[in-house]
C-alpha cells in the first residue's frame, strides 16, 4: 500500500531538502565570506571564497580574546547550572517528600515567579546586585543565575520527584542512612533523567543568555561569549571580514554541544516544554 | 560518569567556588586596609583612569608609563570602554559596584547634571589660565570648573579635493547655493555628491542637528527659551532652512540613506564612490586608514545664503572629570594627572603628534594634523566658528530627532511634522 | 516542640533554604522593589528615588508615544510571527512524520539554530540582509533581494518576523512531531481503507488530536514573541526610527539608556501584568488539557 504513495513523498522529500537548505543558507553566507578579505565580500556576498583566508580567524581570535570568552562561558554555566541543579533537586524532592503548608506556599510562589519576565525585574535586579557586590564579578552573575533558575529548576525536579518510588530510599534509612545520605545516594542518581533535562534547558538558557551579562558584567575580562561578540560589533561593526570569523566561533561550541548530544536536548526541550 | 561522581565533582567545584569567592572578598578587604596604611605611609597610590575612545588606548597607557616616570608612586589603571553609548552604561555600572574610576569622561551639561553628586570641583587648577576660555564654559558651572578639556573637534562636510577638481569647483562652497551648484556639478561628473549615513543616530540626532543650534542668534538663549516655552522648533527659521540642507543631501546621496551608518559612510567617501560626508575631525584617521594618499578638506554646513553660513562647528567633544568619592590623596594625584595630560611638554606633544588632537589650550603648537585639522584651524583662527551645543540636549532628544529625521527622509512625515515631533520630544523630555 | 519535629524542620531548611535564599535574594526582592520604583522618580545615579505616586503610569499612556509604539510593534510581531511558526512547523512536522530517508537530518538542521544565541542569530541576519540579499539580487535579477531590508518600517518588520520563524520554528516541530507520532497508527489506517482524503484526515483525525500540543506551541511562540530582545537588539538595534522596537527593548533604553529608572519600572510592571495574564492562561489551559487527557 505504501509504494503507491512513493512519487508523493518523493516530491515531500524534495520539498523537505529545499526547506533545509534554505535553513542553513546564513550560515553558509557567514561561514563562506568568513574565509574572504573584506573587498571580496563587498565585491560578492553569495560567492564561493576563491581561497581560505584564515588571517580573519587568526585576528577575530586575537582582538575578540576568544579563549577569555570561551573560558567565563563555561565558568559562567557550569556553576550557574550545577548549584540548580543540586540545589533544586534538593528542595523539590524535600517538599514531595514531606510536604507541609510552609513548603506548599513556597512552591506556589516558585511557580508563579515563572511568569515573571526578566525585563520586568531588571532594573532593581542591577540595583540589588550591586549592593550585594555581586556585579562585575564570575561567582556574583553565578549567585544570580541561581536565583533566575530556581523556579523552572525546581518546578521541574518536583513534577518528576512525584513519580519516584520511595521503597528505597526508606530501605536505605532502615540501614541507617541519614536523610542527607539518602538523598545523595539514592535519590539524585534516581533523577537522573531530569537532571539531564534540567543541565541541558538551563544550558541554552545561561549559555545564550545576553541581556542580565549586558547589565552585570563590566570588564573585558569577565565578558561571556554573547557580551564579547556585541560589544566586539560595537566596535567593529563594517569589519565583516573579522566580524564573521569571530560570529562562526562564538557559534562552534554550542552547536559542537548540540550535534553531540542532540537526542537528548531534544528530548530535554519536549520534556520541558510540555511541562514549562 | 556516573551521577554520584558528577555530583561529588559539582559538589567539589563549588566548595573551591566559594573559596575563591571568599578569597576575592578577603583581598578586597586586605586592598582596604593596604591602601589606609598606604594612606599613612605616602606609599602607592592607585588610580583608574576611564576613558572611551578605543584607538587611544595604548597611547594613553603610554602617557601613564611618562607620568609614573615623574611621579613614581602613582599607579594608573587605563579603562577604555567604546562603542557607541556603552560606555556610559559601564560607568554606571562602575559606580554602582563601588568601584567609580577616580577620573571619567563627562561629554557636556546635561551629563554633567547626571554625575554631579560626584563631581570634583577643579577651580583654581593650573591649566584654567592657559586653555581657551570658550572651551572651559559648558562646564564652567556657577563660577566653579568642574571639568577638564582636552581637545577641540569640528564637523561639517569632509570633500574630497580630487573628485571637486576634477568636477571643476574651484572655490570652496560656503553657502547653501554655492552648496547645491557643487553638487550638481559633481553629479554631471558622474560621481555620487554626498554619503549620508543617516543610519547613524548621532549624524542627524546630535550634529545634524546642532547645526541649525548653532547659527541661533544666540545658542543658549534659544536652549533656555525651549524649556520654558518661549522659543519652538515650528516657529524657527533656521530649522525651517534646516529642510533646505536635508533635502539637498538625500537628492544627492545614495540610494536608502537609513542603510548606511557612519562606518559606511568611511568607506564609501574612502573609496572615491562619495565625495562629501557630514562627518568630523575623528574620521580623519579611519578615512586616510583605507587611502593614505588621499587629499581631504572640511566644508561648513551652510543652512541658506547669509553671509554668517561659512563657519564650521567646533566644540569640546568632553571634559575629564574628578570623582569627588575618592580619598583627598587620589584626588590631588588624579588632579595633577589632568594638569601632566594637558600642561606640560610631554603632554602637550602626546596630545598633538600621538593622539592627533587639536588642542584646547592656547600654549600649545598643533601637530600631525591632517587636512580635516587643518582647515579646523583655519576656520578658528578667523573667527569663522559657531557652537556645539547638543552637550546640552535633554537625555533623549537625540534619538527622538534621528528617529523624525529618518522618517523625513523616506517621506513618511513632511518637515512641519517633524519640527512637530521635535517640538514634543523636547518638552517631554526636558521635564 | 519533640526532637523529631525539631530535627524535620532542620532538615526542611537544610533542603529548602539554599533554594529558597537565593531566589528571594534576588528575584523576589527585586520584583518587590521594582514596583515601588514603578512610583517614583529616580535615574538611576542620585543615592534617593523621590515618591511620585502614579505620574509614571500616566506618562506612559499618555506621554510616551515610542511606548506606545513599541507596545503596537509587539503586538503585530506576536500576531503574525505566532501564526507564521505554527502552521510551518506544523507542517514540517507532518512531513517529516512520514518516514523520509532525511528526516532525521533534516530535524537537526532545522532545530539547529534554536541553541544559538540571539545575539549572534541577529547579526548573522545583519549581514545576510545587509550583504548577502543584495549578492543575490544581484544573480537573480529578483527585486525582492534588492530592498533596503533594514532600512525601512515594513521591510524591517518582516525581516524581524522571518528571522523569527527561522530560530524557532525548529523548536515547535519537535514538539509537534512528538505529538503527531503518538497518534495510533490503527486510526489512521482505518480512516485510509474508509477513503478519506488526505485534507479530511488532516482535520478530523490529526488536528483533534493534536490540540494539546498545538495549546503548548502557541504559548510558546506567544512567551517568546512577547518578550523578544536579543534578536531584534543586534538585527536592527530598533530602527530605522525607532519602528522595530519591542517593548522590552523600550523598558532596557528607557531605563539605562535614558535614565528613568521610575518610568522604566512603571513600564516594567505594566509588562509583567501583560506577560503575566498570558502565562498563567497557559499554565490553565494547559493543565485543564492534562486534567482532560
Amino acid at each position: 500500500m505504501k509504494e503507491q504513495y512513493f512519487p508523493r513523498r518523493f516530491s515531500v522529500e524534495l520539498i523537505i531538502v529545499l526547506v533545509g537548505l534554505l535553513f542553513l543558507s546564513p550560515f553558509y553566507f557567514v561561514f563562506a565570506n568568513s574565509l574572504k578579505p573584506l573587498g571580496a565580500i563587498i565585491e560578492n556576498a553569495a560567492a564561493l571564497p576563491e581561497s581560505f583566508h584564515l588571517e580573519n580567524y587568526r585576528n577575530a581570535w586575537r582582538i575578540a580574546s576568544f579563549p577569555r570568552l570561551l573560558l567565563n562561558s563555561v565558568l559562567v554555566t557550569s556553576f550557574s547550572i550545577a548549584g540548580m541543579v543540586i540545589m533544586g533537586a534538593m528542595a523539590a524532592w524535600r517538599m514531595v517528600r514531606r510536604p507541609h503548608r510552609v513548603s506548599g506556599i513556597i512552591f506556589v510562589l516558585l511557580v508563579s515567579a515563572m511568569v515573571i519576565p526578566f525585563q520586568s525585574v531588571m532594573i532593581p535586579m542591577v540595583k540589588i546586585s550591586s549592593a550585594l557586590q555581586l556585579i562585575n564579578s564570575i561567582p556574583g552573575i553565578v549567585i544570580i543565575y541561581f536565583s533566575f533558575g530556581m523556579p523552572l529548576t525546581v518546578f521541574l525536579f518536583h513534577g518528576f520527584a512525584k513519580n519516584v518510588p520511595r521503597e528505597l530510599e526508606e530501605s536505605a534509612y532502615i540501614d541507617g542512612c541519614s536523610t542527607f545520605q539518602s538523598f545523595f545516594r539514592i535519590v539524585l542518581p534516581m533523577l537522573k533523567t531530569m537532571v539531564v533535562t534540567v543541565i541541558i534547558l538551563q544550558t541554552l538558557w545561561i549559555w545564550n543568555d545576553f541581556l542580565l551579562p549586558l547589565l552585570v558584567l563590566f570588564d573585558e575580562e569577565l565578558q561571556t561569549i554573547p557580551l564579547g561578540i556585541f560589544r566586539f560589533f560595537g566596535r567593529y561593526q563594517s569589519q565583516w571580514d573579522v566580524a564573521l570569523a569571530t560570529l562562526t566561533m562564538g557559534m562552534l561550541p554550542i552547536v559542537a554541544f548540540f550535534l553531540f548530544l542532540q537526542k537528548h536536548i531534544i528530548r530535554g526541550v519536549t520534556a520541558g516544554s510540555v511541562k514549562a | 560518569m556516573s551521577v554520584r561522581q558528577l555530583a561529588i565533582t559539582v559538589v567539589v567545584l563549588f566548595a573551591a567556588a566559594g573559596l575563591v569567592f571568599a578569597g576575592g572578598q578577603q583581598e578586597a578587604e586586605e586592598a582596604e586596609a593596604s591602601q589606609e596604611e598606604a594612606e599613612e605611609e605616602q606609599q602607592t597610590v592607585e588610580l583608574n583612569f576611564f576613558q572611551f575612545k578605543p584607538y587611544l588606548d595604548e597611547a594613553y597607557g603610554d602617557l601613564v608609563e611618562e607620568f609614573r616616570e615623574e611621579n613614581p608612586n602613582v599607579e594608573i589603571n587605563v579603562q577604555t570602554y567604546g562603542g557607541g553609548q556603552q560606555w556610559q552604561d559601564i560607568l554606571r555600572g562602575r559606580f554602582a559596584s563601588g568601584a567609580g574610576p577616580e577620573i571619567f569622561p563627562v561629554e557636556g551639561p546635561a551629563q554633567y547634571e547626571q554625575w554631579s553628586e560626584y563631581i570634583a570641583d577643579l577651580s583654581g587648577e593650573p591649566w584654567i589660565d592657559t586653555a581657551v576660555p570658550f572651551a572651559l564654559e559648558a562646564l564652567n558651572v556657577d563660577g566653579k570648573q568642574m571639568g577638564m578639556p582636552v581637545n577641540l573637534e569640528g564637523y561639517g562636510y569632509i570633500y574630497n579635493k580630487e573628485i571637486f577638481e576634477e568636477a571643476g569647483i574651484s572655490e570652496r562652497p560656503t553657502t547653501l547655493s554655492e552648496l547645491t551648484e557643487a553638487a550638481e556639478q559633481l553629479d554631471e561628473a558622474g560621481y555620487t555628491p554626498f554619503g549620508t549615513g543617516y543610519a547613524t543616530w548621532w549624524v542627524t540626532g546630535l550634529h545634524l542637528m546642532n547645526v541649525a543650534f548653532a547659527h541661533q542668534d544666540d545658542p543658549l538663549a534659544f536652549i533656555e527659551g525651549l524649556n520654558d516655552g518661549s522659543e519652538s522648533f515650528s516657529d524657527n527659521e533656521l530649522f525651517a532652512d534646516l529642510q533646505d540642507l536635508v533635502d539637498l543631501t538625500v537628492e544627492y546621496g545614495e540610494e536608502d540613506p537609513l542603510t548606511t551608518d557612519h562606518e559606511e559612510q568611511v568607506q564609501m567617501f574612502a573609496n572615491g564612490e562619495v565625495a562629501m560626508i557630514q562627518q568630523g575631525v575623528w574620521k580623519e584617521v579611519p578615512i586616510m586608514e583605507v587611502d593614505e594618499d588621499i587629499e581631504i578638506g572640511l566644508l561648513p554646513p551652510a543652512l541658506n545664503d547669509s553671509a554668517g553660513m561659512d563657519r564650521i562647528p567646533v566644540g569640546v567633544p568632553f571634559y575629564f572629570v574628578v570623582n569627588k568619592e575618592a580619598s583627598e590623596q587620589k584626588q590631588e594625584a588624579a588632579k595633577s594627572f589632568l594638569n601632566f595630560m594637558v600642561n606640560t611638554d610631554v603632554g602637550q606633544r602626546y596630545a598633538t603628534e600621538e593622539f592627533g588632537f587639536i588642542p584646547a589650550y592656547q600654549d600649545v603648537e598643533p601637530r600631525g594634523l591632517g587636512g580635516v585639522g587643518k582647515d579646523i584651524l583655519e576656520y578658528a583662527g578667523e573667527d569663522k566658528t559657531v557652537p556645539w551645543v547638543f552637550g546640552r540636549f535633554p537625555e533623549g532628544f537625540a534619538d527622538d530627532a534621528s528617529d523624525a529625521i529618518q522618517q523625513y527622509v523616506t517621506d513618511r512625515i513632511s518637515w512641519s511634522e517633524v519640527l512637530e515631533q521635535l517640538d514634543q520630544s523636547w518638552e517631554r523630555r526636558a521635564e | 516542640m519533640t526532637r523529631r519535629q525539631l530535627r524535620n524542620v532542620r532538615e526542611d531548611v537544610l533542603f529548602i533554604g539554599p533554594g529558597v535564599f537565593f531566589f528571594g535574594l534576588i528575584v523576589f526582592l527585586s520584583f518587590l522593589m521594582g514596583i515601588y520604583y514603578s512610583f517614583t522618580e529616580w535615574n538611576g545615579i542620585d543615592r534617593e528615588a523621590v515618591w511620585v505616586g502614579l505620574e509614571k503610569y500616566f506618562t506612559v499612556f499618555s506621554g510616551d508615544s515610542q511606548a506606545v509604539q513599541s507596545a503596537i510593534f509587539t503586538v503585530q510581531f506576536t500576531l503574525v510571527s505566532v501564526v507564521i511558526s505554527n502552521v510551518l512547523a506544523f507542517g514540517l512536522a507532518l512531513a517529516l512524520t512520514m518516514a523520509l530517508k532525511t528526516a532525521n537530518v533534516m530535524r537537526t538542521v532545522i532545530f539547529l539554530p534554536n541553541v544559538i544565541g540571539g545575539i549572534i542569530l541577529g547579526f548573522v541576519w545583519r549581514f545576510v540582509f545587509a550583504n548577502s540579499f543584495g549578492a543575490i539580487g544581484d544573480l537573480t535579477g529578483l527585486e525582492l533581494f534588492n530592498l533596503p531590508w533594514l532600512g525601512t518600517p515594513e521591510t524591517g518588520f518582516w525581516g524581524s518576523v522571518i528571522v523569527f520563524v527561522w530560530q524557532r520554528t525548529g523548536y515547535l516541530m519537535v514538539i509537534y512531531i512528538a505529538a503527531i507520532v503518538t497518534i495510533n497508527e490503527d486510526l489512521i489506517e482505518a480512516a485510509h481503507i474508509d477513503g478519506a482524503s488526505s485534507l479530511t484526515m488532516l482535520f478530523r483525525i490529526i488536528i483533534p488530536l493534536t490540540v494539546p500540543a498545538i495549546t503548548v506551541c502557541v504559548f510558546l511562540a506567544l512567551s517568546w514573541t512577547t518578550k523578544m530582545f536579543d534578536v531584534i537588539f543586534a538585527l536592527t538595534g530598533g530602527g530605522p526610527f525607532g519602528s522595530t522596537e519591542t517593548f522590552a527593548m523600550n523598558i532596557y533604553f528607557e531605563a539605562f539608556r535614558y535614565n528613568n529608572y521610575g518610568l522604566g519600572s512603571a513600564k516594567a510592571i505594566l509588562f509583567f501584568i501583560v506577560v503575566g495574564v498570558i502565562s498563567t492562561t497557559q499554565v490553565l489551559v494547559t493543565k485543564r488539557w492534562e486534567v482532560e487527557s
